[in-house]
């Protein structure tokens, strides 16, 4: 039985039968070798809906992946909201250093937000339905966001932390409102043609909150978004940074389908911890994919595997100087997998 | 006497503002020397703290609201402490992220630890501009500053090895202690630059800054 890559990914991820494991980076995929191929260049690759799917799409020709990722940052949500950015340049991703919402009357202006304009966001929007156009049912297209928490960090800053233990007023609006532009954000690019999401929520972790904070503060919004995507049949994946192998089986409460873990991960523990998402994971993006060699990440692709990452992909986000014939490696090892 | 330092490390364990600055006014009110109030109070609480912490038993809330009570309770201090010409701090410390990264959770660790940790910490924030650390350095008080400064990715990384060749090019190398982290920067970096360390997490930096800032043998002066 042979499936597309569309099909391949859903049956990974939804635990049923299959053949072998998909070639998909669920993580930043863009690299300078991928622009230079393409043509599409950060920063205006991740401004313009043409360039964003010309990148996105470089994952699939250049590499080998079986899917096509949007976008390449986690930034434009953010962006959306008013918060300032320091500008990415060829290299590098732009970053938030001004932030909206220190106390419940800023949520309050802010969350009668809406889609459809020309912000980034609506324009990554718009890259999916691109790819969509391209790839119809072949490839599947993957769509990527920040999470509730590190979205609600973002417009709030550093105190955010702070925040979550004194009671702080903004922590319940705030939290609830980026939740809901997430759900709703994350429905416009399954309708646009994304068949899976995928949640970065980058401090939302264990490592950092422990199991109350991140039990009161990131799971019923996990939860929430994960609802959403299962009632359009779309798949999800969350990924949190760091160490988090004390914490999966509280991830594996949100009810999505699979956890993305961190390099730092002891991939055995959370293969074991988690009992209804799959773990998917975790080469280290930068000992192993940048400065690493071919022979060596395919090795390690084995490990994990044996380990228990039942899709082996990147722990993080791809640096931007990792040499194609690493990725490559990683995408042979995947095509010539057996389940 | 006891009991007043106890009641201080608890506050300062506890997370409990309020309480950590009342019990260091009424320490003060009693004749304790600030010096002794901060060594034997509030740093013991923020020591006990950052254990818990790399234990996994309190976690980044916890620790961030413990630093607030100390440094609440620091500011009645450090007006007597000045006048004593004595100074409490560890030392002198710029934290930065080197340039546009999403993961600038760890360098936020590394200045909480080290203030924690009796540092005087200055929060640069992300996307520090090597002209600004420079900058910095000149602006800081004293004749020895350590620089805690974060990269996550490569080209950040390399901004690293731009900045110590500014730091000689100004000539200020005298004058800081470089200690550079971050997942792509290893032991092999940090000589090649020429920087004076780096630390695998923010327990491990504590260590290595109180090394190469000599705390230990400088001590703190009365």
């Amino acid at each position: 039985m042979s499936y597309t890559p569309k099909e391949r990914l859903y049956r990974s991820l939804r635990k049923m039968d299959v053949d072998r494991m998909p070639a998909v980076c669920f993580t930043q995929t863009a690299t300078v070798e991928q622009m230079e191929a393409c043509g599409a260049f950060w920063p205006q690759a991740n401004e313009e809906p043409e360039l964003i799917a010309k990148l996105a799409e470089a994952g699939h020709t250049v590499v080998g992946y079986e899917a096509v990722r949007v976008p390449f940052d986690i930034t434009a949500e953010a962006e959306f909201f008013g918060c300032k950015l320091k500008a990415g340049t060829r290299e590098q991703q732009p970053s938030v250093i001004g932030h909206v919402a220190a106390m419940p009357e800023d949520v309050d202006k802010l969350k009668n937000f809406s889609f459809g304009g020309t912000t980034r966001v609506d324009r990554i929007i718009e890259s999916v339905k691109i790819l969509k156009a391209k790839y119809g049912d072949e490839i599947p297209i993957i769509g990527s966001m920040i999470g509730p928490f590190s979205l609600a960090q973002h417009l709030n800053g550093d105190d955010w932390f702070m925040g979550l233990m004194t009671d702080d007023p903004v922590v319940q609006p705030l939290i609830d409102m980026t939740t809901d532009f997430c759900i709703r954000y994350a429905q416009e690019m399954v309708k646009a043609g994304a068949s899976c999401i995928v949640i970065i929520d980058p401090t939302a972790s264990y490592e950092l909150l422990g199991d109350d904070f991140y039990s009161k503060f990131a799971i019923p919004y996990h939860q929430k978004i994960a609802a959403a995507m299962r009632a359009m049949d779309a798949l999800t994946v969350l990924h949190i940074c760091g160490d988090t192998t004390k914490g999966i089986h509280l991830m594996d409460q949100a009810g999505i389908d699979a956890i993305s873990v961190d390099q730092k991960v002891n991939i055995q523990k959370a293969a074991e911890a988690s009992k209804t998402a799959i773990i998917i994971g975790n080469l280290d993006p930068v000992q192993l994919m940048w400065k690493g060699t071919p022979d060596a990440i395919k090795a390690e692709c084995a490990n994990v595997f044996e380990k228990g990452s039942k899709i082996v992909t990147l722990g993080c986000g791809t640096v931007s100087a990792t040499p194609t014939e690493n990725l490559k490696a990683f995408a042979e090892y995947a095509k010539a997998s057996k389940y | 006497m006891s009991e007043i330092f106890k009641e201080i490390t608890d506050a300062v364990m506890t997370q409990n503002i309020s309480g950590a600055v009342e019990k260091t006014k009424e320490a003060l009110a009693s004749g304790i020397p600030a010096l002794e109030i901060v060594q034997k109070g509030l740093s013991e609480g923020m020591k006990i703290v950052g254990d818990k912490f790399e234990a996994g038993e309190l976690f980044l809330p916890q620790i961030m609201m413990s630093a607030k009570a100390m440094n609440n309770a620091m500011e009645l201090l450090n007006p007597e402490l000045a006048k004593g010409g004595a100074s409490a701090s560890a030392g002198y410390c710029l934290s930065f992220v080197q340039s546009g990264d999403i993961h600038d959770i760890g360098n936020r660790l590394v200045a909480t630890m080290l203030g924690a940790n009796g540092f005087t910490v200055k929060v640069l924030g992300v996307d520090v501009d090597n002209e600004v650390v420079i900058e910095e350095i000149k602006k800081a008080p004293g004749d020895k500053v350590l620089l805690a400064g974060s990269a996550l990715m490569t080209t950040s990384m390399l901004g690293q090895k731009d900045l110590m060749i500014l730091i000689n090019e100004e000539g200020v190398r005298g004058k800081v202690k470089c200690m550079f982290g971050g997942a792509p920067v290893s032991k092999a970096w940090i000589e090649e630059i020429g920087a004076d360390g780096t630390a695998e997490n923010a327990a491990e930096a504590v260590i290595v800054a109180r090394k190469i800032m000599d705390v230990e043998t400088s001590k703190v002066k009365v």
